[in-house]
């Protein structure tokens, strides 16, 4: 089952103004993994706000899970769709972890103990049992930012969307939420479409797609979209270190396979120089 | 402008349950004229340290005269602390702050969360119009802005009268940098300068700082936790941990130790990863960890080993 369908979307922030999707015809399978690159401004985050409703294009449908989204079936929408947007500091409306986390569940009109039984779940999912009790004022990027996911997994969404979440994060906390990310993927299969900037995320994604100019430019698995090096620097973005090495490496002349693993990468070269 | 800290310590709510030592006992040079790295995680005390710098966090008054009332007999007194910038002596209370905080910019994360004015021209010109004396005439107002929106890559005429929200997301960064730098400071510190951005836009801050330390700062200072941003960039990096400093060393030899900096949570570069891989195998590669340098040991490595087999 399809759980995104974009048909023919177009969207644009103002009249006249320039369209920020263009004819925009994309899905997303439910239980895949989906990384979307695409350079500022290139349309990503216009992509995330169009899937739960936040916006409404101007032409074309789209489907989740096949129910057209639609003003009547917004909330419907939205429970089955959570974003996790990029500040970690906007996104949090209580002073302690739990109440953050039962927010949304509480807006929903969930029975008590039920709001109960999913902030254990959520917070479990995101490993931040031990701060249940703690204030949100003093918890790390990560942290923060794994409560907010935590806020989302409370209304058992189908799907989440991470648009750059990541983005303002330290390496640390950064690989704190690929970490739960993968694991919400792999083993609640929940739906993730993942947005972000930085390449080596995206490899870890079953399927990449690249957009450009309000357009979805490239498809494929992060490891083919990186081997079409010259492509992507005309969407203005750039290979993974790691693949600009392995290029440097072939353009001397030195028979390495393209790789994207640092492991496998030194072995290559020992095989080549020893 | 030379920055010397010596034995500083900072506190945060020194005395009170929440008290928390966010410095101890740090010592570190930045020499005039160096592109200088401040790495270590979150909480390592890297940002305490660098609002010292101008005088955003002071040392308590009673730190630099504090003296234990009855030393033991045989026991030193403490080391003073010593933390100037140049000629500013920032344990002195009678320093001039004001003056400091023109020679010494401070560009935080995410500057452009703090653009307010309602045209660029504006924004650029507060801080030149808040250091200065006497009322500068709008000549000569304009004139600063202009060269300094002109530095970052801007051009004025199409900007001046623009509000700064109307921009995108790379030029936003590039107007509150030239809000920063309008005063002329001698020393540029910026943390995290490519923080949020995509890696075009990342690239073109790190040219922009480049060509900000060839024409305009002398000294800057970058806070960073990108290892290969440091390793490309700078001349030489501190590494804080807890409060202290673990190393100061060039890239090329603070990456040798790879491994001590990965048990203190830090990443290190995809070359450094590399070169210790390589090392597991006997093979010796002495890159100074950028990409170019370290691709043209290894193809060395390998044309050496080709001729001999020939």
């Amino acid at each position: 089952m399809k759980a995104i369908e974009f048909e023919d979307v177009s969207f644009r922030y103002e009249e006249e103004g320039p369209f920020a999707v263009r004819h925009l015809n994309f899905s997303v399978d439910e239980g895949e993994f989906v990384a979307v690159l695409g350079h500022n401004g290139s349309g990503k985050s216009t992509l995330a706000r169009l899937c739960n409703g936040l916006l409404t294009p101007d032409e074309g449908r789209i489907r989740v899970f096949g129910t057209l989204v639609g003003d009547k079936n917004l909330y419907d929408v939205r429970r089955n769709v959570g974003v996790v947007f990029q500040n970690p500091d906007n996104q949090t409306v209580a002073t302690i972890v739990e109440d953050d986390v039962a927010f949304g569940a509480e807006n929903v009109g969930l029975p008590r103990e039920e709001i109960g039984k999913r902030i254990d779940f959520a917070l479990r999912a995101v490993g931040m049992e031990q701060y249940r009790s703690s204030a949100v004022a003093r918890l790390s990027g990560g942290q923060k930012q794994r409560v907010a996911i935590a806020g989302v997994l409370a209304l058992k969404p189908r799907i989440v969307i991470l648009d750059e979440s990541t983005a303002m994060l330290d390496p640390r906390g950064r690989r704190e939420i690929v970490d739960v990310v993968t694991r919400l993927n792999k083993e609640e299969k929940i739906t993730v479409l993942l947005i972000t900037h930085f390449m080596e995320e995206a490899l870890l994604a079953d399927r990449a797609v690249v957009m450009n100019r309000g357009e979805l430019v490239m498809e494929g698995t992060p490891r083919s979209i990186f081997e079409r090096k010259d492509e992507l620097v005309t969407y203005n973005l750039a290979l993974p270190r790691i693949g600009v090495i392995c290029e440097t490496l072939r353009a001397g002349g030195m028979q390495v396979n393209y790789t994207l693993d640092a492991a496998a990468l030194a072995k290559e070269i020992a095989e080549c120089v020893s | 402008m030379r920055i010397v800290a010596e034995h500083l310590s900072y506190t945060y709510n020194p005395g009170s349950p929440f008290a928390s030592a966010a410095l101890r006992d740090v010592s570190l040079t930045i020499e005039e004229g160096e592109f200088f790295g401040i790495i270590g995680h979150t909480g390592s005390g890297k940002s305490t340290f660098v609002q010292h710098l101008n005088g955003l966090l002071r040392l308590p008054s009673s730190q630099k005269h504090y003296r234990p009332k009855r030393l033991k007999k045989g026991q030193a007194p403490p080391p003073a602390t010593v933390l100037t910038v140049g000629d500013f002596d920032l344990t002195d209370k009678k320093t001039n702050f004001r003056a400091l905080r023109k020679s010494v910019g401070m560009v935080f994360q995410y500057p452009e969360y703090q653009l307010f004015a309602e045209t660029v021209r504006d924004d650029v010109a507060f801080g030149l119009k808040n250091f200065s004396k006497e009322k500068l005439s709008d000549a000569a107002i304009d004139e600063a802005v202009r060269a300094a929106v002109e530095v970052v890559g801007l051009d004025y005429e199409e900007l001046k009268d623009k509000s700064p929200f109307e921009l995108s997301g790379g030029q936003k960064r590039r107007v509150a940098i030239a809000g920063v730098i309008v005063t002329r400071p001698e020393v540029l510190v910026l943390d995290e300068p490519a923080a949020g951005l995509d890696p075009l836009g990342k690239r073109e801050v790190m040219e922009l700082l480049h060509k900000l330390h060839r024409e305009w700062c002398k000294t800057v200072v970058i806070v960073s936790h990108d290892m290969d941003e440091i390793s490309e960039n700078c001349t030489r990096a501190a590494v804080f941990a807890d409060g202290t400093v673990r190393y100061v060393l060039p890239p090329r030899e603070l990456f040798r130790h790879a491994q001590e900096l990965t048990e203190l949570g830090l990443d290190v570069p995809l070359t450094a990863k590399l070169t210790a891989l390589l090392q597991e195998d006997g093979i010796v590669v002495d890159s100074d960890f950028t990409t170019a340098d370290f691709c043209e040991k290894v193809l060395a490595l390998w044309k050496k080993r080709k001729e001999g087999a020939q």
